[in-house]
């Protein structure tokens, strides 16, 4: 009955860590100091994966490490911005007439998720 | 295992076997889904490949040199031999050639260019050697801009896609979630530890994600290509969308319809003149005028080598047309109500001038010193392709409708000539927007066809816009599809092309649903008290590599689609 009990109990905190880490953390985000950030696609994520900043224009390096087709094209759907990465080489996007507002960015199939947000100054 | 004692005895088996297999099966699947996703991007490579290497540049002194194409500036002027690839955009300045253009506008037929004519880079010069001028290089030629706008065009997504995109955003949190609930209705059944893992592995390693998330957007780069080979340029995936949607097309009569460029197609003369005086003071007083129709006289008087006088005390009447003092005559140009303003009768050539006006010809009275002369008729000719091509739209269900701010009777006698029911004459371009509002209530899908300034907030309003030809800059802004050639068989090929993709987005997306659905609950052991089937991982780790290759092979099926009769 113990066994049971114990089982449920550890499945069940396994579900809530799985919600409150998929949808309910929002990662830390990185502020952009300068007009240029690094963004590295790695095992499955883009890191850093929010960046918050005051510019309006931003130059973003992506370097890919990652070698899964699916980490292969970044999108920026709000700004129609869809670049190829290469494989271990630096790939520059520069952004320019950010506006204030959160700009999704995501691989082609949505699995890598990252958010830039633009504050007004 | 070390420390087996650990784990209950039934969970003591290692699985290793499983392990391997299901890693080498993942990285296979992985592999031939990279090899085939290369294949995906053909069409723009094959584009990229089209781009001359290297230009015959032409110096000052007249010294030619061979220079690779980046190292050419605007105002270079250029040699181009027979066979040989026009290196950059430019004018043509010296000599006469055919050049076949097909690889931008899927048009076969050669095309005769001849000093001050367009060229575009990476066409071929089929017969003669010339001269021409760069006037676009780099980024800014043709091929250049549609390489980008085909690869900006690839990211996009078709609304279609939108569903799966919302799925993808949860399903690997909610698969885990379903790994988690496996184990525990397994184990509150009473299953074994061994059996738990099992399933609850299974489930990890049959969802796919992949192929879910990958559905669209491989078939919309693949279809977005393929309608390039076309010569169809689609902005986005929801002109890719609407545009297999299309229930009525409006299509704008000049320039769609019609060749856009007016000529002079008969003269009828009365007894006292004949057709070389007629056309000397037409030509004459038309040199004058900026108006469409009169160019096409001027060009016409030129072609038969008449000479043309001085023109004096110029003066055009808007909605009449023109009058004019050439060798010391009155000359009046224009429809029956000038005439009868100057109190001249027509009625001579009252009969005449219906029946050209019926076949959708413009008549144009002239008056030499208050005598009627004759009449000049000009229109605007129908396209070789147009009726087939609207026939052929007809058959694919759709309402054809046509918008033109020409007159009633040439209006209608164009429509009938090609088949189309519906008009909207004597339209001011401001109210073509208006038109299109107005189907758009009554009509699902409105699509417009233009090429023009003034049709492009009709090309914005529309569901669908598709500028035609070598259209303006602002109607090519305006739409949402750029037909690279100047045929309505584009819109016939952006139809079929979209239709195509579509059709493969919704195998894609029903192939990925349809697996994730029946293939988690089997993984998670659904069937299990009912047939006793339990699914191995190892068969569950090569139903989840095949499933993304087959997504990725059915959308490579797209580069063979042909649109019927037509040649890519």
């Amino acid at each position: 009955m113990i066994s049971i009990i114990l089982f449920n109990s550890i499945a069940a905190l396994l579900i809530i860590l799985i919600v409150i880490w998929f949808w309910l953390i929002k990662g830390k985000s990185t502020q952009a100091q300068t007009n240029e950030i690094t963004i590295k696609v790695k095992d499955g994520v883009y890191s850093p994966s929010r960046i918050t900043t005051k510019q309006t224009k931003l130059v973003l390096n992506f370097i890919r490490e990652d070698a899964s087709p699916c980490s292969e094209y970044v999108l920026f759907d709000q700004l129609s911005i869809h670049e190829q990465l290469p494989l271990n080489k630096l790939h520059k996007i520069i952004l320019s007439n950010l506006k204030p507002g959160h700009y999704r960015f995501t691989c082609q199939m949505g699995m890598y998720q990252g958010e830039l947000i633009v504050n007004s100054n | 295992m070390i420390w087996p004692t650990l784990v209950p005895e039934s969970a003591r088996h290692v699985y290793f076997e499983a392990a391997l297999i299901i890693i080498a099966l993942v990285d296979l699947g992985a592999a031939l889904e990279i090899r085939a996703r290369g294949k995906t991007s053909e069409a723009i490579k094959r584009l990229i490949g089209l781009q001359a290497k290297t230009a015959r540049r032409v110096d000052a002194e007249g010294n030619e040199k061979d220079v690779p194409i980046e190292d050419l500036q605007v105002d270079d002027i250029l040699r181009v031999r027979p066979g040989e690839k026009i290196p950059v955009d430019g004018v043509l300045t010296e000599g006469h050639s055919s050049i076949d253009e097909s690889m931008l506008t899927g048009e076969p037929m050669p095309v005769n260019k001849k000093v001050n004519d367009l060229l575009f880079g990476s066409t071929i010069n089929k017969t003669g050697g010339f001269l021409m001028k760069a006037t676009k290089v780099g980024k800014d030629t043709m091929l250049s801009q549609i390489i980008q706008l085909v690869q900006q065009a690839q990211s996009t997504k078709p609304p279609i896609a939108k569903l799966a995109d919302s799925v993808s955003g949860y399903f690997v949190p909610t698969v885990l979630i379903l790994a988690v609930v496996t184990a525990i209705v397994w184990f509150n059944v009473g299953f074994s530890a061994g059996f738990i893992l099992v399933t609850s592995m299974t489930v990890l390693i049959i969802a796919c994600p992949c192929a879910l998330g990958l559905a669209a957007p491989i078939s919309v780069m693949v279809g977005m290509g393929k309608a390039a080979e076309y010569g169809v340029l689609i902005r986005n995936g929801e002109g890719l969308q609407r545009a297999s949607e299309l229930t009525t097309l409006i299509l704008d009569k000049t320039g769609t319809i019609t060749k856009g460029q007016p000529e002079v197609v008969k003269m009828i003369t009365t007894q006292s003149f004949d057709e070389a005086t007629l056309l000397h003071y037409a030509g004459s007083i038309e040199q004058a005028s900026e108006h469409p129709l009169a160019q096409a006289i001027v060009e016409h008087a030129k072609k038969h080598a008449i000479e043309l006088s001085k023109v004096d005390d110029f003066n055009a009447i808007t909605g009449q047309g023109v009058l004019a003092s050439i060798d010391g005559k009155t000359i009046l140009l224009g429809n029956q109500r000038l005439m009868t303003e100057h109190q001249l009768s027509v009625n001579e050539l009252l009969t005449q001038s219906n029946e050209l006006a019926s076949l959708g010809q413009t008549p144009m009275f002239i008056a030499i010193d208050q005598q009627v002369a004759g009449i000049i008729a000009v229109a605007d000719p129908i396209k070789e392709d147009s009726k087939t091509a609207i026939k052929q739209l007809q058959k694919l269900g759709i309402h054809v409708v046509m918008i033109t701010g020409d007159n009633q009777k040439t209006a209608h006698a164009v429509a009938k000539q090609v088949g189309i029911q519906e008009v909207f004459a004597e339209v001011l371009p401001e109210y073509k927007a208006d038109h299109v509002k107005k189907l758009q209530s009554k009509h699902t899908v409105i699509g417009m066809v233009g090429d023009g300034i003034n049709d492009a907030p009709a090309l914005a309003q529309a569901d669908v816009g598709f500028a035609i030809g070598a259209g303006t800059d602002v109607a090519i802004e305006s739409a949402d599809i750029t037909l690279i050639s100047n045929s309505l068989q584009g819109v016939l090929n952006a139809i079929a092309v979209s239709k195509a993709t579509l059709y493969n987005i919704k195998q894609n997306l029903f192939g990925a649903f349809i697996y994730n659905t029946i293939g988690i609950p089997i993984a998670a052991g659904v069937l299990f008290p009912m047939i006793g089937l339990l699914l191995n991982p190892m068969i569950a780790g090569f139903a989840m590599a095949a499933s993304s290759l087959t997504v990725v092979s059915n959308a490579n099926r797209l580069r063979f689609f042909k649109v019927k009769g037509q040649k890519p």
